[in-house]
């Protein structure tokens, strides 16, 4: 997805983001999935596989998940054009595996629709939970806590599930020299797009109206803060 | 910044869409009844892959989700210890109290108080900022608020650039003194 500090802008009137100039990085929400998938192998094993499904602007992303400790990339050769149909191509391809685990952000930072994962677990008969903040394993099954409105609920899931991941589940990983190394010269499975399940169609992007110029109040004068708070904003 | 994008739903049979509380109005055309069925499944244990163990949750405070005004600290605030001024203001207002993500990397407050963009978003009325310098990653989470004020010492804090009220000054001597005159105009 576009870097936190891309520019905004859409083409086509309006009915496309503009990919002009854009850097695409993992999601910090995949990113904390794919941090602690590293871990989990690192302390039982296992293999991992990263997925991506985008076009050719996003194969870094697929670089440095291999980087970070994937042992397999697959590039979901299409253009993401929205969560069902990603949803689709994931499950078309985790159809054909057999996934224990399948971790993601527990939602995207450019639609934030956080629909992927649970989107998944359907079209594949498993459970999935999102967003979850703490992930164990034992024995076939994970104990984990969701995030709830004001707190968390703790979990017994067997395997396998999806699960949409978030803070504080585990801390970013940063690639490795070495790893960067190696992730240079690992092949990419390529897996062109099966179907056309697409379930929406964008008809128009609109940025939100310019924020007005702001008023600065003195130090001193918290009383004409609390005025203007009153009586001008009308919010107290 | 918060993109609107305008979507259709095609032909489906089944269509679902939900959204963030707070985020507008629902509205029910003139004579419009929505039509209500019962459902009952039957469902025994084997149907379950997932258990629930327990679940806890904050009480009495004012829940951040859905509070009208939120009060947040930042770095600027040096540790934990002087929480207490942020708290007294919030109570003042009836407001929650959030933070930004240094302090939740250094585990000051409890995480589900985080606001930012792998945090939480909210979208008060009221969004009273102290000692946040305004990173894009917090205002992600933020900027939907309707009225937003910072308080930061140093005047460059790209947050002025995206606050409705801004106060320069150390926020150990201003926050106490607003706490006052709120206190003052009841």
């Amino acid at each position: 997805m576009p870097d936190t500090t891309s520019r905004i802008a859409f083409t086509n009137n309006n009915t496309e983001f503009d990919k002009a100039g854009v850097r695409f990085v993992i999601g910090p929400y995949d990113d904390y999935a794919l941090a602690r998938v590293v871990e989990l192998k690192e302390q039982r094993g296992g293999s991992i596989t990263a997925l991506n499904v985008g076009e050719a602007e996003t194969k870094p992303t697929l670089r440095k998940a291999l980087a970070i400790g994937a042992d397999d990339a697959i590039h979901g050769n299409a253009n993401p054009v929205d969560s069902f149909f990603v949803a689709s191509q994931i499950a078309e391809v985790a159809k054909g595996e057999n996934y224990d685990l399948i971790l993601m952000g527990g939602e995207s930072i450019d639609f934030n629709g956080g629909m992927v994962h649970g989107m998944v677990g359907e079209l594949l008969g498993i459970s999935s939970l999102s967003p979850v903040v703490k992930l164990e394993i034992e024995n076939g099954v994970a104990s984990l806590a969701r995030e709830i409105e004001g707190g968390k609920e703790l979990l017994e899931v067997s395997l396998p599930f999806v699960a949409g991941c978030q803070e504080p589940i585990t801390e970013w990983k940063i690639p490795n020299m070495r790893g960067i190394m190696t992730a240079r010269i690992q092949p990419l499975r390529v897996v062109e797009p099966t179907g056309d399940a697409v379930a929406t169609e964008t008809t128009l992007y609109e940025l939100p109206p310019e924020k007005g110029s702001i008023k600065m109040v003195d130090e001193d004068s918290m009383g004409e803060l609390v005025r203007l708070l009153k009586e001008e904003a009308k919010v107290l | 910044m918060a993109v609107l994008v305008f979507v259709e739903l095609s032909q489906r049979e089944v269509k679902m869409s939900s959204r963030a509380a707070l985020s507008y109005a629902s509205a029910l055309k003139d004579g419009e009844e929505a039509s209500i069925e019962a459902f009952n499944p039957l469902i025994d244990d084997s149907y379950f892959s997932v258990k629930q163990v327990s679940r806890e949750k904050a009480t009495g405070k004012v829940l951040l989700p859905e509070a009208d005004i939120v009060v947040s600290g930042g770095r600027g605030l040096k540790g934990p210890e002087n929480w207490g001024m942020i708290e007294e203001l919030a109570e003042a207002l009836g407001a929650a109290t959030g933070y930004s993500k240094p302090v939740s990397d250094i585990d000051w407050r409890p995480h589900h108080e985080h606001v930012g963009q792998t945090g939480l978003k909210v979208a008060p009325t009221l969004y009273i900022t102290i000692g946040i310098s305004g990173a894009i990653q917090h205002l992600a989470g933020v900027n939907q608020s309707k009225y937003i004020v910072v308080i930061n010492k140093d005047t460059d804090a790209p947050f002025f650039k995206a606050a409705d009220f801004g106060v320069v000054g150390d926020a150990f001597e201003v926050v106490p003194k607003l706490t006052e005159a709120i206190k003052a105009s009841k």
